[in-house]
């Protein structure tokens, strides 16, 4: 354990999420369960395509991807995510208030880790959403 | 002047002998015995011939006893005249030519002969012949006389005249049959002579070769064996054979001939005859082959009788049963001999059905019509409906002479039909009572039922629209289509389906679903086509409606469960987290930042109920009746008052061609253009935009365009940006994502599209919409 190179390394975690509110509570919710992260944001599709693409792009932990964004949609993201090699060991997590059953089937044949839903009230987003980042992050420990 | 006499007599025995020797005999005597009176006397008396002398004046001097008795009825015949002597005997004529014969042998001494002189005797009535000489002799007185020698010859001239009538009279008959004539030699082996008659070859010289000559080699046996036995019997031959005729065909003859025999019983030779029967031969063989026939046509006629399952009967005039066929024999239960002879009613028949076929014969009978009836009767069949027929039998004087009859069981048959009447109807109101058009067609297409429906629909009547006539009920749009769609089933037997407009007799269009399906013939052929047009005006406009409202559903739902949701879960999170914060004595410094979010929600909200609202209004028919309203009118109100503010603070130009005059309401139109002008306006370019609207007609629509020199919009989404809370764009450009859909709605509701048209890498898009051209008006290019 003491010979990996990530560990004491602070997770890095890329969230593509549109709303600045829900950026807000994401972050509560990582504090709420005491993770200490590095988070990178990007507004739209097009700008975490943009980024992603780059060769100096930084692997994260974890890639959070909101579904409903602006100019490509959360799929679109994800083709591009499935696209690279260097990314594909890199777990995804859907964060998305969309609870639709096409969604959900969408997400499911695209084998992401996890597809977590916003929950309506405060309590449950912070202790559910931070509950699964915490999940994701420490499986991916144990699968590096 | 013996001498002379001698001489005489001397030549005239020459030419009879039997006669004139005796006469020369007498003559010879009396010379040599000269004048011995009792010998000559003797000679005279005692001649069988008759012997006279007159003298020169013609007085009979002597009459010997021969000539005597052949003047029985003349008394004291010596010395009476002989000129009345001869009258008595001879009529007229005869006795004139006797005495001119007496006379000239007096006058000339010369003698005369008369070998046969016939007569009928008057005195004795009798036709007689004599040969007669006379001589003129010396009379003692001086004077010459006239000696007369007679006999009577009736009896050989008689019996030589009868041999020759007799033979006459053979050779007539054979001259006169028809029959050939032929003479055998006593064993046959020599054929004598053939007399052929046409019918076979003559024979004229003997010969050997008849049997091959006349005879059919089949038949030679036995014309070989009939004349063994008539050779042997010395009976009459008879036989009818075959023979050759003279053109070598052959030919039947019936034979017959009988022996000549000499006196001591000998066969001398056969003579026959033979007559053509070829004639009655063939028509016998044509008989016998006629009757084999008809015996044959019999057994045939009897087969069919027995084997049929119809009722075949015969009554005689007197309405007797004179034949019955197996079948009505079976049907009655009765045998031949129990029921030929009787009438109906002694065969049970019940009085009113025997009575009916009674009058019915009698009526076949006196018209020499046939008869045709159906009637139910209980045979051992059960009771059964017949069909029957009772037809005249003419006889040769074409009177009638029996009445026939043929009766088939029809039940199953009437049943049958009955059923299929009973069907047809059942089907025929079936089709009139339904609410739908139906029509049926033959093979080829041509329509030959219409219901009524169609003739109440389209006010025509049936001639109008029959076989291909309700083509003129057909939408002129639709109607190539349709006839070609039809077409192709009718080639294909396919089930034909189309949905065209049908004309109303008030000149409306009405929407029907027209359908066709080929009813097959036993064989596989098509028998028929039956078909429907089923009324779907409504059903089309309700079904519509109903689409759209059911969007409208899923798209509210939607909207309900995210896109309110969304805002929703910020207010409640922000609440929430405020208050969180507060307990813990941190909401100072976030504060201002949460109640932001929850505005913002708030915001947000109400935007999204205003937008679904207008959304729902857009989709509504709402109360009022539709109204002509002026785009370019619209145009001033959005671009004056709804969007002045923005239009003035990105200094856009906006700008428009001439607009149409459309149907609907203004709010509706409002709405589409402030949307479509408002989105240029939002997702502008740098450059200040530029916003145009045109109209073009385009047939019976217009079609309206806004431009603008904006960012475009990739093809990708020139689709999915029509549905609602569908946005391209991130929070930095507002909106709800309603705006295209409650354009598209509005376009929709009138019967038009929207579509977008944005080249790929290049700035501006065009939004397109179409509207229908008020109807009666072009104000456009007014």
């Amino acid at each position: 354990m003491s010979n990996d190179p990530s560990v004491g390394r602070i997770p890095r975690i890329v969230l593509v999420e549109d709303n600045p509110a829900d950026v807000l509570l994401l972050e509560k919710a990582l504090r709420h369960h005491h993770i200490v992260h590095e988070l990178s944001c990007y507004e739209d599709g097009e700008q975490a395509i943009a980024a992603m693409s780059k060769q100096d792009f930084a692997i994260p932990d974890l890639i959070i991807l909101d579904l409903n964004l602006p100019k490509q949609e959360g799929f679109a993201v994800l083709r591009v995510i499935r696209s690279r090699p260097a990314l594909v060991s890199v777990p995804v997590a859907i964060l998305t208030s969309s609870n639709a059953v096409r969604d959900r089937h969408r997400v499911e044949l695209q084998k992401i880790e996890r597809y977590i839903h916003k929950p309506p009230g405060l309590e449950e987003f912070l202790e559910q959403v931070g509950q699964a980042v915490k999940d994701l992050l420490g499986g991916a420990k144990q699968v590096s | 002047m013996n001498e002379e006499l001698s001489r005489h007599v001397a030549e005239l025995g020459e030419s009879r002998r039997n006669a004139l020797k005796l006469m020369q005999d007498a003559m010879q005597a009396e010379k040599t015995l000269s004048l011995r009176t009792a010998q000559y006397e003797t000679l005279l008396n005692r001649a069988p011939l008759g012997v006279y002398l007159v003298d020169a004046d013609f007085r009979l001097r002597e009459v010997n006893p021969t000539a005597l008795t052949y003047f029985p009825s003349i008394p004291g015949l010596i010395g009476r005249d002989l000129d009345e002597v001869m009258r008595t005997a001879w009529p007229g004529t005869v006795a004139d030519e006797i005495l001119r014969v007496f006379r000239h042998t007096l006058e000339t001494g010369e003698s005369q002969v008369i070998p046969e002189h016939i007569g009928v005797r008057l005195d004795l009535g009798v036709k007689e012949y004599y040969e007669w000489r006379v001589d003129r002799i010396p009379l003692p007185d001086g004077r010459n006389g006239v000696v007369c020698y007679f006999r009577d010859i009736s009896a050989p001239v008689l019996a030589r005249e009868e041999i020759a009538r007799s033979a006459e009279r053979f050779r007539a008959f054979v001259t006169a049959t028809s029959d050939v004539i032929y003479r055998m030699s006593p064993d046959w082996s020599e054929m004598r002579h053939l007399q052929g008659q046409t019918f076979i070859v003559d024979t004229k010289e003997p010969s050997r070769g008849w049997l091959e000559k006349y005879i059919h080699p089949e038949d030679k046996p036995l014309v070989l064996s009939a004349i063994h036995a008539a050779i042997q019997t010395k009976a009459t031959f008879e036989l009818e054979h075959r023979v050759i005729q003279v053109d070598g065909s052959l030919g039947w003859t019936f034979s017959r001939a009988v022996p000549l025999l000499d006196p001591q019983g000998e066969l001398t030779e056969w003579f026959g005859t033979a007559r053509d029967v070829t004639q009655r031969k063939l028509a016998e063989e044509a008989l016998a082959r006629m009757t084999a026939h008809s015996e044959q046509l019999r057994r045939l006629y009897h087969a069919i009788l027995a084997t049929t399952l119809d009722l075949v009967y015969v009554f005689d005039l007197e309405h007797r049963f004179t034949y019955a066929n197996k079948a009505l024999l079976a049907m009655w239960g009765k045998t031949a001999e129990e029921a030929i002879g009787k009438t109906c009613l002694e065969l049970g028949y019940e009085p009113w059905h025997a009575a009916m076929h009674d009058r019915e014969i009698e009526q076949v009978i006196a018209t020499k019509q046939p008869v045709r009836g159906d009637v139910p009767f209980t045979g051992t069949q059960g009771r059964r409906i017949y069909d029957y027929i009772f037809f005249p039998v003419l006889g040769e004087n074409g009177e009638v002479e029996a009445v026939a009859g043929t009766t088939r069981d029809v039940t199953d048959r009437r049943l049958a039909e009955e059923q299929i009447r009973e069907s047809e109807e059942r089907l025929r109101f079936m089709a009139e009572s339904m609410p739908q058009k139906i029509f049926t067609a033959k093979p080829s297409g041509d329509i030959d039922y219409f219901n009524r429906q169609w003739m109440d629909f389209s006010g025509l009547s049936f001639e109008q629209i029959s076989e291909w006539g309700w083509t003129r009920m057909v939408h002129p749009a639709d109607l190539e289509e349709h006839v070609r769609v039809w077409r192709q089933s009718l080639q294909t037997g396919e089930p034909f389906q189309f949905t065209h407009r049908l004309r109303r007799a008030d000149g409306v269009y009405r929407w029907h679903l027209a359908r066709a399906h080929a009813m097959r013939a036993p064989g596989g052929g098509i028998a028929m086509w039956i078909g429907s047009n089923t009324d779907i005006h409504d059903q089309k406009d309700t079904e519509a409606d109903l689409r759209r409202a059911n969007e409208d559903l899923n798209q509210f739902a939607f909207a309900a469960s995210h896109d309110l949701q969304e805002p929703l879960r910020m207010i409640t999170s922000y609440s929430q987290l405020l208050i969180k914060d507060s307990r813990e004595g941190q909401l100072a410094s976030d504060a201002g930042l949460y109640t932001g979010y929850i505005v913002e929600g708030t915001r947000r909200i109400r935007e999204l109920l205003a937008d679904l609202l207008s959304y729902t209004a857009a989709g509504a028919d709402g109360q009022l009746a539709p109204e002509n309203v002026a785009l370019n009118e619209v145009f001033e109100v959005v671009v004056t008052q709804n969007l002045y503010a923005s239009i003035a603070e990105s200094g856009a130009t906006v700008t428009r061609d001439d607009l149409p005059t459309v149907c609907g309401h203004t709010a509706h139109f409002v709405q589409l253009l402030q949307n479509l002008i408002g989105n240029a306006l939002k997702y502008r370019a740098e450059q200040a935009p530029r916003i145009h609207v045109t109209a073009v007609r385009r047939h019976d629509e217009w079609c309206i365009a806004v431009s603008d020199n904006g960012i475009g919009i990739e093809p990708e989404y020139h689709e999915r940006i029509f549905g609602v809370f569908k946005r391209l764009h991130g929070r930095n450009i507002p909106g709800t994502g309603i705006g295209l859909a409650i354009c598209q709605r509005v376009v929709e509701r009138y019967g038009g599209r929207i579509w977008v048209e944005s080249e790929p890498g290049r700035a501006g898009a065009t939004f397109y919409f179409t509207l229908p051209v008020l109807e009666n008006a072009s104000n456009h290019e007014q």
